[in-house]
């Protein structure tokens, strides 16, 4: 049994080497100088640290501008998926269209989630570029309802499912039109589920690359995202760059999925029809 | 129709209409494309018809061949490995010990951070002469690796990476598997007589099936997309590689401006992984609404 323990204890430590190295030797290559990022053999905790990377992301790259265009773009898409998604995923919650339409409608919500993005891609370029909307940020909003609508509906549909509708068809006897009770009894019951689908629309926006890249060429418009591609990619990489920009980049993700730890894992597998 | 459903129809309307838009359309559009040459002018696209050369074209190319076989090598290795170090996880942490639920959301932090920046963690981690991967290896005593310059290894490397960023999804999902398994059942089976391992092979995994099938099913639909990883780390390289499938859509349609040709690709992708949907619809009965 004792050696049993060991055993156990020796693969849970492993398992954490694994998993927190990468995040440890990035946090300590942003602290180090051009010139120890390189030296061998490399220097495991940083001889020299300096913020002079985080200084250069923001004073000579302006980092921020990317951050601010990928925050405008995420909670755009989110309020925007929000906005058509609560009405549409109540009225299926509760009925108000036929059992088999809104049984279709969220099983195509699902199916679409499974599609890879690229194949989306090329028509809806297409028909952006002649309507303008290419290279604008509500040009990506627009297309990122690709991923946030479906994501949203399927949320939303659950938590509406959730809460109590007795005191919805009280009011309804009371003479109430279904608006007044969506705006003024169902949403305010379903706060706490709209909070959380939002704080998972933000992060999956906030962490996509392909329609950033395809939709915006402009470096003033950029993702944090495509930004960080092209660090990767230089032939001559700033390493101090690369590591501060990552983990810059990676703070709200990681701040706003803390929040709401116990939803993360049930999100990334509803709105792919599974309960957490 | 009844008042009712009327206004409930205008509820789901906007949603419905945009998401026609953005998701039936495109399908459309794709095949129209498919038969056709496009020339694109600054104002218009001009379409010739093509009949089926595209698909004819595709089955000679060996880009799209090569790509074809890297995506599915990347998608069944990576996801039987994921499920399985998963799996491993899973039952590790079916054990008590000490500091376990301060133990797990660490582990889960990979999955958190944007694809991108995992691959900006690996770049650093995989280069070969500074990378820490290589440094260790030096300080062990052994031989340096070309994690993505060597064309044997490259798709491998891309997997590793794969694989530190999605395995704790599957632990999570299996590990809330392994708790709905009533310690009763396995109790009575150790009162019986029956040993560790066979709780384990006789309960546990069978109890497990249903969440192993749906998590093996949402990692390969996942990584049939493979993009970010190897656009940014090995640009489809070293020679074809890494090349996946939607790199080269990504590549004919937007680097190449051939529309009717990637649009043909963008299909046979869609054909393909439409297999593993309807497998999925079909046992989550449409995620539970069929």
């Amino acid at each position: 049994m004792k050696i049993g323990r060991a055993i156990v204890y020796f693969l849970v430590v492993l398992s954490l080497i694994w998993t927190l190295f990468p995040i440890y030797w990035v946090t300590a290559t942003s602290f180090k100088p051009n010139t120890e990022v390189i030296t061998k053999p490399p220097t495991w905790i940083p001889r020299n640290p300096t913020l002079e990377h985080y200084y250069r992301l923001f004073a000579e790259e302006h980092f921020h501008i990317y951050i601010l265009n990928t925050a405008i773009v995420s909670i755009g898409s989110t309020i925007l998926a929000l906005l058509l998604g609560a009405p549409a995923s109540y009225a299926v919650a509760r009925h108000r269209i036929s059992k088999t339409a809104g049984r279709s409608f969220l099983a195509w919500n699902l199916i679409v989630r499974m599609f890879p993005p690229i194949v989306l891609a090329i028509p809806i370029f297409t028909v952006f570029r002649q309507a303008g909307l290419i290279n604008t940020r509500a040009g990506l909003i627009l297309a990122y309802q690709v991923y946030s609508l479906p994501y949203a509906i399927w949320l939303l549909h659950g938590f509406f499912r959730e809460i109590p509708h007795e005191l919805e068809e009280a009011a309804m006897v009371d003479g109430a039109s279904i608006l007044t009770v969506f705006t003024k009894i169902a949403l305010p019951l379903a706060i706490p589920g709209i909070v959380t689908t939002a704080i998972l629309t933000i992060i999956q926006t906030w962490n996509e690359f392909l329609y950033a890249l395809i939709f915006i060429y402009s470096q003033e418009k950029m993702t944090i995202t495509v930004q960080i591609a092209g660090y990767i990619q230089e032939f001559k990489i700033e390493w101090g760059l690369l590591a501060s920009s990552g983990l810059i980049s990676s703070l709200p993700v990681l701040a706003l999925s803390a929040a709401i730890q116990k939803y993360f894992t049930q999100g990334l597998a509803a709105g792919r029809g599974i309960k957490g | 129709m009844s008042l009712d459903r009327k206004t409930g129809w205008l509820f789901v309307a906007p949603a419905l209409i945009l998401l026609a838009f953005l998701t039936i359309f495109p399908i459309f559009y794709n095949f129209y494309l498919s038969f056709h040459e496009t020339k694109i002018t600054y104002k218009h696209i001009i379409y010739i018809w093509k009949g089926l050369e595209n698909f004819e074209k595709i089955f000679s190319d060996s880009l799209f061949h090569d790509a074809l076989k890297n995506t599915l090598y990347f998608m069944f290795v990576a996801t039987a490995s994921e499920v399985l170090l998963g799996l491993g996880l899973a039952l590790l942490f079916k054990t008590k010990f000490k500091g376990k639920e301060k133990i797990v959301p660490l582990l889960l932090m990979p999955m958190m951070l944007p694809t991108i920046v995992v691959t900006a963690f690996w770049k650093t981690l995989l280069h070969p002469d500074f990378g820490a991967i290589n440094s260790i290896l030096e300080v062990l005593g052994l031989p340096k690796v070309n994690w993505l310059g060597d064309p044997s290894i490259a798709m491998n490397s891309i997997i590793l990476v794969d694989l530190w960023q999605w395995t704790p999804f599957v632990f999570i999902f299996l590990y809330a598997g392994v708790q709905t398994i009533p310690h009763e059942l396995e109790e009575a089976a150790m009162v019986d007589g029956a040993s560790t391992l066979q709780v384990y092979r006789n309960i546990v995994i069978p109890l497990l099936k249903p969440y192993l099938l749906i998590v093996t099913l949402l990692r390969l639909i996942d990584t049939f997309r493979l993009f970010d990883k190897v656009y940014a780390l090995t640009g489809g390289g070293p020679g074809t590689a890494t090349e996946s499938l939607t790199l080269i859509v990504y590549r004919y349609a937007f680097g190449y401006h051939l529309l009717g040709y990637a649009a043909a690709l963008s299909l046979i992708m869609l054909g393909l992984i439409s297999i593993v949907i309807l497998v999925y619809m079909s046992y989550t009965r449409g995620g539970g609404v069929l």
